[in-house]
């Protein structure tokens, strides 16, 4: 007769026990979040459930900084790798010959003190310092700088796209264990800030044991074999990773302990997780600006702005139909109201620009021409093109991107005025990707951050003719004034020779607008008020100096 | 051995299924317009690395022939390296699925224990207050988006009371049980680790509840139903007659009649749940299938997509198999064939 009411009784059973259990921890959050069990020490926290008192906010230690992004973190080969999350990663791994730090966008020396540049600008010969090591103990020398970027070009992935051009594998001559002399295939001006970038890391050479048949692409996606502030201690991918300060570090003493880079793929949680204290700061790319303005100033979160290199673009593919002629371009400049783009689309956070170097970097070009509102004159060079009774043109963007969307219907309205009819076009990233290098498109809606600080990034990739499509020319822009200029200021060392042949490539895109810049998007980071000596890098967006913030309530 | 024999032929008839959707995922994915190889280097590579990268993969060779070169790798336990992460897929699947089984196998439980007795209870009293009361439970618990009503949940359990973790499956600072299946709870009992097995079932507790909200619904209304029809046999207005408590007539009597839909719907569900988990995982951070499935069709990590369709088909197959052994075993005049 007893079992009769099992179930009922079951039921009860497992309410009460979610109820005692949930009793029995209590205080959630109120924990302090320590990097492992042995330093979650009971006696900071005390007393009673005080979780609206920010002052005294119990997840708050000092040693610890917990990151929080919703990007999984695909693997951490810095020669493989061309994800944003793995860089943030990667960048406290390992050292490099230069490097970025704070919000300074110079080279400043790591591994190597100093350098000489020989007169044709082709040899540099580097001298290393001599107390570094990585961190299984042994030192970092010329040869592990060879085997770095020998391997590099030799994965040929994402660092291969920088170096191949310039250097092979018989460009390193190592002279004694601390200095090497790199010779170039040709100068190359922008060589040095080159080698502070992701890219550039210094591996230990003696990964070359555990090579197998991929130059250990795979023994290495989930290790590391650096000599940075910041040693691996444990990843459960998806999850967690977790960094632990290099107490043998011969540079400055990282200030974080332990640095736990939570994946939180909810930008809503993660919004929650940060009020509530139990994470300092969240990926700038996470939370759209609308939700950005709601958090700022409230439940202890502040969101920190500056200006970044990030670009967003059109390309206006020449080769489709109307695009090709010029008028038909300026046109569509002239149509665009640019004010109230970057007011309702950017509430505000973005301003223009006129060319494919955003403003701060070397070589911006502040007299740029820059296209007004005016319908008026668009009408009028339509008129002009043979377009008087309208045009119908298509833009694509990649789903899941609020700023690219908006931006695309306010561009629809605005060139629905001088007739253009544009349709809007979603794809899914892969097919966006494929569909925009190939010239399947008219117009597209790009977001572009250079991977080292020098003009000849940006323009190089979208001036010049080798590198249309694929290469990421997406409007297949070809100009022989253009080629020329890019490839002798590529090949100087020259600043000034260089700065004059960038502001003359920008003066001649602006006049045959190839691409409209549409905005350069302040970044914006949510984090704890109780962070200090956060700087926003405008270049490396996704750095983090994790070695050099502290937390103070 | 009827029983027997015939599980046996349904296993057999699983591998045509699996040879079928294998076929199929792997031409309709790769019909998906993108490339690969551009994805892996991302939109900064250069055309001639993404042409060498593209050959280093087998991605010119015509679609039959990388086919064939992928169930032969199956045949050797191998079913290809992950290109989004660069591990063999079947670790990957090793690492993501026992989270994503855990959460389901979680939700079932709360919904056959919950659900169940609530079907039972407000057939009985049919248009009565605890009808009522379940039948409002069961429409919120299906019309409230998963996603929605997790949010809901952090903001009050988490934010609001902070009595329930957010994210995650364990505390920080907790460290995992030693592997044998990947569920924590699991794993947790069997190594003897009550630390872990309290942090593992705590950080369930939300996730679990939101996932099982929907079930729960579907599962009361469908146990009430069926057994209203089993309460109007003349079998049961023997059993009362005979003078049978209330309690022993329904759950003894009409439960075991009324259930044979429900199991159905169950083992429905159950599929559904594993696949479709990808909502509660994201909104509370469990490092489940979910999002490693959308992160593979996002980067076409074909081999990872494979490997995940397969499993959840795998899955599906054989959680059918044994709702129809169970028909059985709950209903001894079914006959095999």
């Amino acid at each position: 007769m007893k079992h009769k009411n099992l179930w009922a009784k079951l039921a009860l059973f497992l309410l009460i026990a979610v109820v005692v259990l949930s009793g029995c921890t209590g205080k959630y959050g109120n924990e302090a979040t320590s990097g492992n069990a042995g330093t979650n020490n009971s006696g900071d926290t005390s007393g009673e459930n005080t979780d609206d008192a920010p002052a005294a906010n119990e997840n708050f230690d000092e040693n610890v900084f917990n990151f929080a992004t919703n990007q999984d973190i695909p693997q951490l080969d810095p020669h493989g790798s061309a994800a944003n999350t793995s860089f943030r990663v990667t960048y406290m791994l390992y050292d490099r010959l230069v490097t970025y730090e704070g919000s300074s966008t110079e080279p400043k020396p790591m591994l190597a003190e100093s350098w000489d540049i020989s007169d044709d600008n082709k040899t540099y010969t580097f001298h290393l310092r001599e107390d570094a090591k990585f961190h299984d103990g042994t030192p970092v020398t010329a040869e592990a700088v060879k085997y770095s970027f020998t391997r590099a070009i030799d994965v040929n992935k994402s660092a291969a796209g920088i170096f191949k051009k310039v250097i092979d594998k018989d460009s390193f001559e190592i002279v004694d264990d601390h200095t090497i002399k790199i010779t170039l295939k040709k100068p190359f001006g922008p060589f040095i800030k080159t080698l502070g970038t992701v890219f550039a890391n210094i591996l230990n050479p003696n990964l070359a044991e555990n090579h197998g048949d991929d130059l250990g692409e795979s023994y290495i996606a989930d290790k590391e074999v650096g000599s940075g502030p910041y040693i691996l201690e444990s990843w459960d991918r998806g999850q967690k990773l977790v960094l632990k300060a290099n107490p043998d570090y011969w540079g400055e003493k990282p200030t974080m302990e332990t640095i736990n880079v939570i994946i939180v793929p909810e930008p809503s949680t993660a919004r929650l997780m940060l009020e509530k204290g139990e994470i300092d700061m969240i990926d700038n790319t996470m939370i759209s600006p609308e939700v950005l303005k709601q958090m700022d100033g409230k439940n202890g979160v502040k969101v920190v702005k500056s200006a970044g290199y990030q670009i967003d673009y059109m390309p206006m593919n020449m080769t489709s139909g109307a695009l090709a002629d010029k008028k038909v371009r300026q046109a569509i400049a002239h149509s665009i109201n640019y004010d109230a783009l970057l007011e309702s689309v950017y509430l505000g956070e973005a301003d223009r620009i006129g060319g494919a170097v955003p403003d701060g970097m070397f070589g911006f070009n502040p007299d740029a021409k820059l296209y007004d509102y005016d319908l008026d004159k668009a009408k009028k060079l339509l008129e002009e093109a043979g377009y008087a009774e309208g045009l119908k043109l298509e833009i694509a963007i990649s789903e899941n991107n609020e700023v690219r969307k908006n931006t695309a219907l306010l561009l629809q309205s605005d060139l629905a005025k001088v007739g253009v009819e544009l349709e809007i076009k979603t794809y899914a990233w892969p097919t966006f990707l494929d569909l925009v290098t190939t010239g399947k498109h008219n117009f597209g809606l790009v977001s572009w951050t250079p991977d080292y600080p020098d003009p000849d990034y940006n323009l190089w990739y979208f001036g010049h003719s080798s590198s249309k499509g694929p290469g990421f020319n997406l409007a297949f822009y070809e100009n022989k004034k253009v080629d020329e200029l890019l490839e002798t200021a590529r090949a100087s060392t020259n600043e000034d020779e260089r700065a004059a042949a960038y502001k003359e490539i920008q003066d001649i895109m602006a006049e045959e607008v190839p691409y409209i810049f549409v905005a350069q998007p302040y970044v914006q980071a949510p984090l704890r008020d109780w962070v200090k000596g956060y700087e926003i890098n405008p270049m490396n967006t996704w750095y983090v100096p994790f070695n050099k913030i502290t937390k103070a309530q | 051995m009827d029983a027997l024999r015939y599980v046996f032929k349904r296993i057999l008839l699983m591998i045509p299924i699996l040879i079928g959707i294998s076929i199929l995922t792997f031409f309709i994915s790769n019909t998906i317009p993108g490339d690969p190889a551009r994805l892996i280097l991302g939109p900064k590579a250069t055309p001639d690395g993404i042409e060498e990268l593209r050959e280093e993969m087998g991605l010119n060779d015509p679609l039959y022939v990388q086919y064939g070169r992928y169930v032969n790798g199956i045949f050797h336990g191998d079913l290809g390296e992950s290109t989004y992460s660069q591990q063999p897929v079947i670790d990957d699947l090793e690492r993501y699925f026992p989270a994503t089984l855990e959460l389901t196998l979680f939700a079932m439980l709360i919904t056959v224990l919950i659900g169940i007795p609530f079907g039972v209870i407000s057939a009985s009293k049919k248009d009565k207050l605890p009808d009522q009361f379940t039948r409002v439970f069961a429409l919120l618990g299906v019309a409230m988006p998963a996603f929605w009503l997790g949010l809901l949940f952090l903001l009050l359990f988490y934010l609001k009371l902070g009595i329930l973790p957010g994210s995650g499956r364990l505390d920080n600072g907790v460290s995992p049980p030693d592997m044998i299946t990947g569920m924590y709870t699991v794993d947790a009992l069997l190594t003897g680790n009550m630390v872990a097995f309290k942090s593992a079932l705590i950080h369930l507790i939300l996730p679990g509840i939101t996932q099982a909200a929907v079930t729960i619904g579907m599962i009361t209304r469908m146990t009430r139903s069926s057994m209203l029809e089993v309460l109007q046999s003349d079998y049961i207005r023997t059993a009362q007659a005979k003078g049978g408590s209330e309690n022993r007539v329904l759950y003894g009597h009409a439960l075991r009649n009324g259930i044979m839909p429900v199991i159905t719907l169950l083992g429905m569900t159950f599929g559904h749940a594993l696949g479709g988990s990808v909502l509660v995982e994201s909104v509370f951070s469990w490092p489940g299938l979910g999002k490693y499935a959308v992160n593979a069709i996002t980067y076409l990590d074909f081999p990872a997509v494979m490997g995940v369709t397969l499993l959840i088909a795998l899955l599906f197959i054989t959680v059918n198999l044994i709702i129809d052994t169970m028909y059985h075993l709950i209903d001894p005049r079914l006959k095999y064939n």
